[in-house]
This record gives C-alpha cells, structure tokens and sequence, in this order.
C-alpha cells in the first residue's frame, strides 16, 4: 500500500507560509508527478515527505502510517535532488553504493552483488565508464544522472524525484523518461517526481498534481487536466502552445450561436446553445479555444465563408511548423499553421480565423472556475 | 543600424587554445541574427571580439564598411547587455540605464530623456527610481537591455538574456525582445545555447561548433536542410534521429541496410546517394515528424519495437528500437502501437537528410 497522504499540512519558513491546509493522496504505485511553476512548493513537499524539513502543522502519512515525526533514516524513501548533493570524496562507485553500504542495510546484499547492482544502474543510466571518477570531473549532466543512480539503488518505499532530468540534453531526456518510467513499472516503487515542465508531466504521469503558490489547483490523469480543467490556471499549464483565453459575451441571432467581444464575432459550433442552456452558462464568460479548434486561411476570399480577419502579430518557427499569434484589437489568439517552404509570413500581415471545432472552454469571468 | 562584417576572424588564447576559426560571416544592416552553438562552440568568444572585449587574433572586422581590429569598444558604438546582467545593485534602475550617458558626459536634460524613452521600450519607466538589489532576474535583464540601447548603439549584442529565466518568462520575452528590435531596427547579435530561442527569434542563425561556423541561414532552412550531422541534430526538438546504413542491392532491389533491418530504397534515390558519396554507405538524418508508423506489418515498412511511448497532449512520441538504433518517431493518438509490441516503420524519404559518413557533410544540400 505505497501511498502518501498529506492531511491539513501547513508549513512556514520564518513568516513566509509556502502552503497551508494541504492535503492530498497518492495512489498505490502510481507516477505521481507534481507539477508546478518555480516556487510552488514542490521541492518543499518532497524535502518534507523525506524528512529533510519537519512540517509546521498537519500530519504526513506514508502507507497508513503517520510519519510525521520520524526521521529520515527511518522512512525508507529515496530522494534524487536537483542539486545532486554528491559526495565530492567518492569516486561515482562511492556514492551510487552508499545507501546499500548504510549502518541498517549493509548487510542485506554481499559485496559482489552491490557492485554489481551498481554496474546493473549504471549502464542503464550511461554512465558505467565513469565509475571510477569523481563528481568534479564530471558534466552537471553527468552528475545528475550519477544523482539518479543513487537514488535507484535500493528498493525503498518510495522514490522521490527532484528536476532528475532537468539538465540533460534533449536526446538524452527523452532517453530517460523512457528509462525511468519503464524501470519504475518493473520495480512497482510509487514514484513521486516534481518538475515545472509539463511534457514532462504528460509523458510520464500517471496522475498529475498541479501546484500553484502552494495549493493544488487539480489532480488527475493527464488527459482529465488537458480536457478538462477545472479554472484557467489549469488549463494554460498544459498543452503547447497554450490555449486562448479572452473574456466574451454569449449571443445568438438567427438560430446561430456566437460569441462576441469589441474585438471579434466568432460563430458557435452546434450543440454551442444547447450546452450554454443547460450548463446554465452567464452571458458573460472567458472562452478558451486551442489552436486545434481553429482553422486559418491567409486567402481573403475566405471571409466569405465566415472567416474573420486577424493580424500576424508574431510568429515561431516550430520544426515543421508555425506558430502564429494573431491579433484583432485586443483580443489575441494562438494557431497553428503548416509550413511549407517558400511560405512567406509577415508581422502585421491578414490572416483569416474561424472557429471550427466542437471544442470549447467555458470559465468564470471572475472566478476563473470553468463552467463545466 | 550597420553592417557587420567578419572576414577570416580567427581568435587564439594563450597555450594555443584555438577558440574561433577562420569565421567569415556577415551580419546585415537591421537584421537579428543568431549565433548559436553549445558550451565552448566559440559564440561567447566571437560575441566578445564585435564588443571588442577580446583582441582579435588574425582576420578582419568591419562596421559599415569601416575596419573596427584597433578601435576601442566605445568608438565602436557596440552595446552590450550581459548574461548576468551586470547590473550595480546599489544604483537605481534609472542610475543603471543613465550610466553609458553620464560617463560620456552628457547634458542631464538630454540623459533623462533618453533615459526614459528607453525605460519605456523596456516597460518599466515606473521603475527608474528602485533600487536594482531586490528586483526579479526578468526586471533586472529589461534593465540591462534599456541600459544597452539608451545610446542607440549600431549593433546590440544580446548575451544569453533569457537563460536564467523561469520558462514561461521566457517565452514572454522572446516575443518582447523580437518585437522592440523590429520596432527599432537595430542590428542585432542574439547569443545563446537554446536551439529554440534562435528559431524563434532569429531572421538568420550562424550556428557554430568546436571554433568553426557550420552554416548560416533561416531557421526554415536550416531546419529542413541541415549542412551536416551536427546542425542536424542540434536544431529541433526532439533531436533528429542518426542511421548509418550501408547500401545494399538484392537482386532488383536497393536498399538501406543496418544491424539486421533493410529498409526498402527507391531505386532513384540510392543512385543519387552513390553517386554522392562513391561509397555504399550513407547517414540517414530523419525527425520523428518524418516517420510513418504502423501496428500492423505493410509492404515496404521495417519492423522493430516500441520502446517508450511518450504522450503528449495530441500525439504520441514513440521510442522505437530499430536494430541497435532507438528512434524517437511521432504519431497520432489513434495508431496502434504498445509498449514491447512489435511496430512497423518507415521514413519519409523526400523530406529526410543524408549525409556522407566520412564527412557529415549533406550529400545534397
């Protein structure tokens, strides 16, 4: 039964609380992954479930078991940080084998089989040459992934993962999320691993917390966060590029469904009014739209066909695409567009929008809760 | 507003360290151009002896037509603003951007208005009068950058602005730092390690490896037609996938074969590849964009196995192993791929690179 639970945890460095009143639940063997901007708190929550900072009130339960009090050694979890935190005397055979040769393990494996064990993570983490160095002759991404190793070598209750792939080169970070989810499965050790990059959060989780100034905005699967954000803060956090959000008024006319601000007169895909009636939706709402709800044509021919004329206000270069902000008053919004070579685009050039999607997000203008 | 010109610019350090070599490049008048490359590629070196922080060694450098090897950083009318922003934490913000001004012994009417006007480009004329100590990096790197422009300079050199920012700061800030230099059509140099800023921002890239420049041109262009296996596998995210094949014919057919796998080859392409590289054997560089795959067997694909399937949001990026080769290939949610199942694979050929194994070289760029 490997779970976490946090019941009401307030915790103050000085008099600055970092959270107050938070509880959450892990499940059993899950990827947790904790997800959060810089200085949500996501470090914190691991250093407390590790024992390195006592909590300031509320209870940390790790299986059914209060271990709020207990100190490190004896909550069998293991922590991978961000800084390393390697020891600068040990060659990286040293510190990979240091928990296994701890006063109340040393024993549990003979010699062979912990240098072995050591060679088994190595390899798998590309660093089996360098065994015999020390962390001063290494890359930083060297010695994160040294950091890693450390942290895999045993079997505890709980792997706690700080940034752990933060600093490795974009090959090598897909390599080991491959790798750390996979060994993960394997040993069925719950997992909790903080970062704020959500494709990260996506790739690997099981289940996402999203942390935001130290309250959990939402918890769930990957794709309950994408499609279905409870407030805007969720809802911006995942997907590239982000969603669109801007305040409109709801209007019908015709038997057609828009919506409408000073700026633009989008039509309403089916199903639009029925939704809007039954969710008992205000007139006045944020909607957000993904790039994948809207089509664009750079033709003007096609406001015609109930296209609406926006302006290239920026635009990237995205592999095999283009991201283009497009602006109309001040209202922007964020699509996506094919390119082909020869292709030319220019800021301040037409481009055509029309919302073509079933799609939609609804939120509270002040509350910023979705409608949903 | 001026024209940059690099002419065989060479740079040696002490103990024969050679950091740049034979670099001629040029930088056009308004443009934003790029320099780009990892840790010790020779960008920061390069970026340093345009400011004229660093002695050029051998070569030749030009500012509008104008020789610029023996004059001293001031005349030379470059600005700077630093990685580290280089800030004095005691001054205000408004001392900050004031200083280039005031040591040139300006009229103070005249300061405080350029001052300002800067301040304003950088959207943060309400706090001239703030200490730097205390202010957030994204602050403190908008000070920098007004205090690098309050004198019009000829050419700006941005120095890894961004790096210390918090990611989603950062994708503010290649917006508003593209913009202002469009607005203001200043020559600039954008130095950086981050593949994804330069395409981004950049009108051109000069992207340079171990001393040496590797290729310049858009981001377009280096994307799609990488000069050789490092620009290949540097721009673009996830990193473009490396297969050294050797060409192989089997009766009728041509083909790329590796560790086991053959991959079917049209018959037009090997010969162009062999005509190329007067060797049978080539690199295929091929992104995960360029790679169909499927769950069942068809005619024409290779067969290998899933890996890791990554998800993202609307697709999926799957690690296939291929061979001795892990591929990262992408695919719509809906295909039919499982961890450990065995998948079908095969590659876009009119959009892939090859490269020559010897060289690296782009055999057809």
């Amino acid at each position: 039964m490997a779970t976490i639970r946090f019941e009401q945890v307030q915790k103050k460095f000085g008099r600055v609380e970092v959270f107050n009143d938070l509880t959450f639940e892990t499940q059993e063997g899950e990827f947790s992954f904790l997800l959060g901007p810089s200085g949500a708190g996501k470090t914190t929550i691991l250093s407390i479930i590790a024992g390195i900072t006592p909590v300031s009130d509320g209870k940390v339960y790790i299986n059914d078991k209060d271990i709020t009090k207990l100190k490190p050694r004896e909550r069998d979890v293991a922590i991978a940080f961000e800084s390393y935190a390697l020891y600068p005397n040990r060659t990286v055979m040293g510190n990979m084998r240091f928990p296994l040769d701890a006063p109340l393990r040393k024993k549990d494996l003979s010699e062979t089989e912990k240098v072995q064990k050591v060679h088994e993570i190595a390899r798998m983490l590309q660093i089996e040459e360098l065994l015999e160095r020390f962390p001063r002759e290494l890359s930083g991404g060297q010695r994160q992934r040294v950091a890693l190793g450390r942290t895999l070598i045993r079997r505890p209750t709980f792997f706690l993962l700080d940034e752990p792939i933060a600093h490795l080169d974009a090959k090598l970070r897909h390599q080991m999320r491959g790798e750390l989810k996979r060994l993960q499965q394997e040993m069925g050790i719950a997992t909790f691993c903080a970062s704020p990059d959500q494709s990260e959060a996506v790739a690997m989780a099981d289940r996402i917390f999203l942390l935001n100034k130290g309250k959990i905005e939402q918890i769930g699967k990957p794709d309950e966060l994408y499609f279905h954000p409870v407030n805007e803060f969720v809802a911006l956090m995942l997907g590239e590029p982000k969603m669109s959000i801007f305040p409109v008024e709801i209007m019908q006319k015709e038997g057609a469904w828009y919506v409408t601000n000073d700026d633009v007169l989008l039509q309403a895909p089916e199903g639009f009014g029925a939704f809007v009636k039954e969710h008992k939706v205000p007139k006045s709402v944020d909607i957000g739209l993904r790039h994948t709800d809207i089509e664009i044509s750079f033709e003007s021919a096609a406001k015609e066909d109930g296209y609406q004329e926006f302006r290239v206000d920026f635009y990237q270069v995205n592999g095999e695409k283009l991201i283009i902000t497009a602006i109309r008053g001040a209202t922007r919004i964020v699509v996506e567009a094919l390119f082909s070579p020869g292709m030319s685009i220019e800021y301040g050039n037409p481009i055509w929008l029309k919302w073509s999607s079933d799609n939609f997000y609804l939120f509270d203008t002040i509350s910023k809760m979705s409608l949903v | 507003m001026a024209k940059v010109e690099f002419e065989q610019i060479g740079k040696i350090y002490p103990g024969n360290v050679e950091a740049v070599k034979n670099l001629n490049l040029t930088i056009n008048d308004g443009e934003f151009m790029c320099l780009l490359g990892p840790s010790g590629c020779g960008k920061s070196t390069t970026m340093r002896m345009i400011a004229g922080l660093e002695e050029i060694t051998s070569g030749k450098m030009y500012i509008d037509g104008e020789c610029v090897n023996d004059m001293t950083s001031r005349d030379r009318d470059v600005a700077m603003a630093f990685e580290n922003y280089a800030l004095y934490p005691n001054m205000t913000v408004g001392q900050n951007i004031a200083f280039p001004l005031e040591i040139r012994k300006m009229d103070k009417q005249v300061i405080e208005e350029k001052v300002r006007e800067a301040a304003e480009l950088l959207g943060i004329e309400d706090l001239l009068h703030e200490p730097i100590k205390g202010l957030s990096g994204g602050v403190q790197q908008r000070v920098g950058v007004a205090r690098a422009l309050v004198r019009n300079p000829r050419v700006l050199i941005l120095d890894e602005p961004i790096s210390h920012l918090e990611e989603e700061l950062k994708a503010k800030m290649r917006e508003e730092l593209r913009k202002l230099q469009r607005k203001l059509q200043v020559t600039t140099l954008y130095v950086t390690h981050d593949q994804i800023e330069a395409m981004v921002m950049a009108d051109r890239i000069a992207i340079m490896n171990k001393g040496e420049l590797q290729q310049v041109d858009t981001p377009q262009v280096i994307y799609h037609d990488p000069a050789n296996v490092f620009v290949g596998g540097f721009i673009g995210e996830p990193p473009m996938n490396f297969i050294t094949c050797a060409l192989k014919e089997v009766g009728d057919a041509t083909l790329f074969s590796f560790q086991g796998v053959d991959l079917p080859c049209p018959r037009d392409l090997y010969d162009r590849i062999l005509e190329k590289t007067k060797r049978p054997e080539v690199i295929i560089g091929v992104r995960d964009s360029q790679i169909e795959l499927s769950g069942e067997k068809r005619e024409g694909f290779a067969q290998g196995k899933v890996f890791f399937i990554e998800p993202r949001s609307e697709e999926l990026l799957v690690t296939i192993e291929l061979g001795n080769e892990r591929i990262l290939a992408n695919t719509g949610i809906h295909t039919n791929v499982a961890i450990d199942a065995p998948v079908w694979v095969a590659f876009a050929y009119d959009r892939c690179s090859f490269f020559d194994t010897v060289t690296e070289k782009n055999l057809f760029s």
